[in-house]
C-alpha cells in the first residue's frame, strides 16, 4: 500500500478543521485529496452557492428584517499591542476578508466585505462592498465612507455572490461590545469593539511582564443552522489572529520591495 | 479613448512627461530624425525640438554616460537601448555606475533616470536580438525593472518611470508594437511596483510579463472552455515586486504558476517561486510550476523559435496536465 500524499494547504485544513486524512477518501486523480474533500469532511461548504448570493442583496442599504431566530454568540479579545490613532473597524475589515479567503465559510470567501451600517432613517442595514479582498485597511476606510463608492456598489448590483458574513464596527460608536442583530440571509456578523487601555502580560526574552497595551472585544453571532459552533470559533479565532497581525506589522499592506 | 499601438503609447507616453517637465530629454540611436527604429519616438523631433530630442553615435556606453551624466546635473532624461541585447556593451555603465550613484553618495546624487529598451523575441531576430533580459536587471540591487504589456499601462509605466528619482530599466516587448488598444485621453500616471489581475479565476493563479500576457490570458480562455479557470496576473514591475498581489492570489487558488520568455535558469519566475514557498507554502496545493524558454540561446527559424518561446498551447497544457494530475 503505497502512502497518500497530501498537499500543504490539505494539510493546514485537515488540522484547522480536526479533520483525519487517514480515514479521507479524495475525489482528485488517483484519489487524491483535494481542499474541498476536507471541507466537505468538516461539514463546510467549498464555495458560496447562488442562492445566498441572492439573498443578500448587494445595492446600498437594506432594512434588515427582524428576526426572532435562534442565534449563538461568542466573544474573544484581541491584544492589540501599543494604542495607535488607526481605527480598528477598517482593520477589522481586513482581518475577517483574510481569515475568510483563508477559510470560505458559509457563502462567504472574502472577495466581497458586507458590513452593517446604520442608514439615515437609524435603520440597521447591509452594505456589501464588491471585490474588496486585495483592499488594505485605508481603502476600505475611504470606500465605506466614499458616496461615489456608494453609487458604484449599486450599479454592480447583481452580478456575482456577495458575502453571508458580515462585519459590525461597533468600535465606530465607542461601544466595547454589542450583539448585533443577525439580518435576514446573513450567516453571520463579526463585531469589533473599541480598543480599550489595560495592563496586559507580554513576554520578553520568554520571561512574563507586564505592560499597557490595547485589546479589542471581537465577538461573532451565528446562526447555528448555518454555522457550527466550531467552525463559527475558528473563524472568530482567525479573524484575532489577523488582526494582530495586523496590529503589529507596521505597514502590512504595502508591497514589500526586493 | 483612442485606439493607439503599444509602439504609439511609448511616443505618447515620453511626450506626456516632456510635455510636463522640460528637464525631460531623450538620447539615443535613430530616436529623433527617424523617429526610432521600431518608431516608437515618431514625431518627438518635431514636437519638442532637437535639443531634447538626440541623436546619438552607435555608442552604447556613450549613450548612457550622457544620460547618466545629464540625470547627475540635473535633467531627467530617457535613453533608448534599441535591442536589450545590447545592454551586455554597456552593462559597466548600469551596474557598476548607474545603480551604485545614489549608495556610494550617501544620497548626495540620485538619477532620474529612464533607460527604454525593445526586449524578447517572437519576431525572428536571432539569438543576438531577441533576448528577455529582464532577469539581468532584476538581479542588480539598485536598479527598478518595469516591463508593460499593454498601450495603457506603457503610457503610465513610462510616466511613472521618468518621475521616478531612481533609474528605471523600462522593458519594450518588440513583440507587442504592433498591438492596438483602447487608451484613456488625458493624462496617465501609473504605480511602479503594482500587479495587475488580468482574468481573475479560481483553479490556479497564471503570473506572467510582457508577451507572455496576451498569451497566458488566451491559454486561460482555451482552459476555462475545459472547465479550468485560472487567474492571470500581469507581473508589470519586477523591481519592485507585487508580492501582495500575488500571495493573495495564491491564498486563494492554491496553485501558482510563471509564464516566463526569459531563459530557465534563474529566471524571474524562480524567484518568485521562492517568495510563493516561503510565504504561501501551506496554501499551496500542488508544486509550483514554471513554464520558460528553455536555457539554450534563442534560434532565429520561425519553426524553432516557436517551439522554445512558451506558447498559448503549451502553456495551457502543461497547467491542464499539472491540475490533473
Amino acid at each position: 500500500m503505497t502512502r497518500q500524499q497530501h498537499s500543504p494547504r490539505v494539510r493546514r485544513l485537515a488540522g484547522e478543521h480536526g479533520v483525519d486524512l487517514a480515514g479521507l477518501r479524495g475525489s482528485g486523480p488517483a484519489g487524491r485529496v483535494r481542499p474541498a474533500d476536507v471541507l466537505a469532511a468538516a461539514g463546510q461548504p467549498a464555495t458560496p452557492s447562488a442562492a445566498v448570493a441572492a439573498a443578500v442583496p448587494a445595492a446600498a442599504v437594506v432594512p434588515a428584517a427582524g428576526s426572532g431566530r435562534t442565534v449563538a454568540a461568542a466573544l474573544v479579545e484581541a491584544q492589540l499591542g501599543a494604542a495607535d490613532d488607526r481605527p480598528v473597524g477598517p482593520l477589522a475589515a481586513v482581518a475577517l476578508l483574510r481569515a475568510l479567503r483563508r477559510t470560505p465559510l458559509a457563502d462567504a470567501d472574502g472577495r466581497h466585505l458586507a458590513v452593517l451600517v446604520d442608514g439615515a432613517d437609524g435603520r440597521r442595514g447591509v452594505r456589501v462592498l464588491r471585490d474588496a479582498g486585495d483592499l488594505n485597511p485605508a481603502a476600505v476606510a475611504r470606500r465605506l465612507t466614499d458616496p461615489d463608492g456608494l453609487a458604484e456598489e449599486a450599479s454592480a448590483a447583481g452580478d456575482g455572490p456577495a458575502s453571508a458574513v458580515a462585519l459590525c464596527d461597533s468600535a465606530a460608536a465607542g461601544l466595547l461590545h454589542e450583539v448585533p442583530q443577525l439580518p435576514a440571509g446573513l450567516a453571520a456578523v463579526v463585531s469589533v469593539g473599541a480598543p480599550v487601555e489595560r495592563p496586559t502580560v507580554v513576554h520578553h526574552d520568554g520571561q512574563p511582564m507586564l505592560a499597557i497595551g490595547a485589546v479589542s472585544t471581537v465577538g461573532i453571532v451565528h446562526d447555528p443552522a448555518r454555522i457550527t459552533p466550531a467552525a463559527a470559533h475558528a473563524l472568530l479565532g482567525a479573524v484575532r489572529a489577523e488582526l494582530e497581525t495586523l496590529r503589529s506589522t507596521t505597514n502590512p499592506t504595502t508591497n514589500r520591495n526586493r | 479613448m483612442a485606439q493607439l499601438s503599444y509602439r504609439e503609447a511609448v511616443a505618447r507616453g515620453i511626450a506626456q512627461e516632456m510635455d510636463r517637465d522640460e528637464r525631460v530629454v531623450l538620447v539615443g540611436e535613430d530616436v529623433a530624425g527617424a523617429g526610432g527604429v521600431f518608431k516608437t519616438t515618431a514625431g518627438l523631433l518635431d514636437r519638442f525640438g532637437p535639443r531634447r530630442v538626440v541623436d546619438t553615435p552607435i555608442s552604447e556606453q556613450a549613450i548612457l554616460g550622457a544620460a547618466m551624466g545629464a540625470a547627475m546635473t540635473g535633467l531627467r532624461p530617457v535613453a533608448e537601448i534599441m535591442f536589450s541585447d545590447f545592454f551586455a556593451v554597456c552593462w559597466d555603465i548600469v551596474v557598476n555606475q548607474i545603480a551604485k550613484t545614489r549608495y556610494m553618495t550617501n544620497g548626495q546624487v540620485s538619477l532620474p533616470l529612464v533607460i527604454k529598451s525593445g526586449n524578447g523575441g517572437s519576431l525572428r531576430f536571432g539569438a543576438q536580438h531577441s533576448q528577455s533580459v529582464e532577469n539581468w536587471a532584476m538581479a542588480v540591487p539598485g536598479l527598478k525593472v518595469v516591463s508593460p504589456s499593454t498601450p495603457t499601462d506603457v503610457v503610465g509605466l513610462m510616466a511613472a518611470a521618468v518621475r521616478s528619482d531612481d533609474p528605471v530599466l523600462f522593458f519594450e516587448h518588440k513583440g507587442l508594437y504592433s498591438g492596438r488598444a483602447e487608451v484613456p485621453d488625458g493624462e496617465i500616471v501609473d504605480t511602479l511596483g503594482t500587479a495587475k489581475i488580468r482574468r481573475p479565476g479560481r483553479d490556479a493563479t497564471v503570473v506572467a510579463l510582457g508577451l507572455m500576457v496576451p498569451r497566458a490570458l488566451r491559454a486561460a480562455d482555451e482552459l476555462a472552455g475545459r472547465g479550468i479557470d485560472v487567474e492571470v496576473i500581469d507581473v508589470r514591475s519586477l523591481v519592485p515586486l507585487d508580492v501582495t498581489t500575488i500571495l493573495d492570489s495564491v491564498h486563494r487558488t492554491g496553485r501558482l504558476f510563471t509564464v516566463e520568455e526569459n531563459p530557465r535558469l534563474l529566471g524571474w519566475g524562480a524567484e518568485i517561486a521562492s517568495i510563493a514557498v516561503d510565504e504561501a507554502f501551506w496554501d499551496l496545493d500542488g508544486p509550483v510550476q514554471r513554464i520558460t524558454t528553455p536555457h539554450i540561446p534563442l534560434p532565429s527559424a520561425d519553426s524553432l523559435e516557436d517551439l522554445v518561446i512558451p506558447s498559448v498551447e503549451s502553456i495551457g497544457q502543461t497547467i491542464e496536465k499539472a491540475l490533473q494530475s
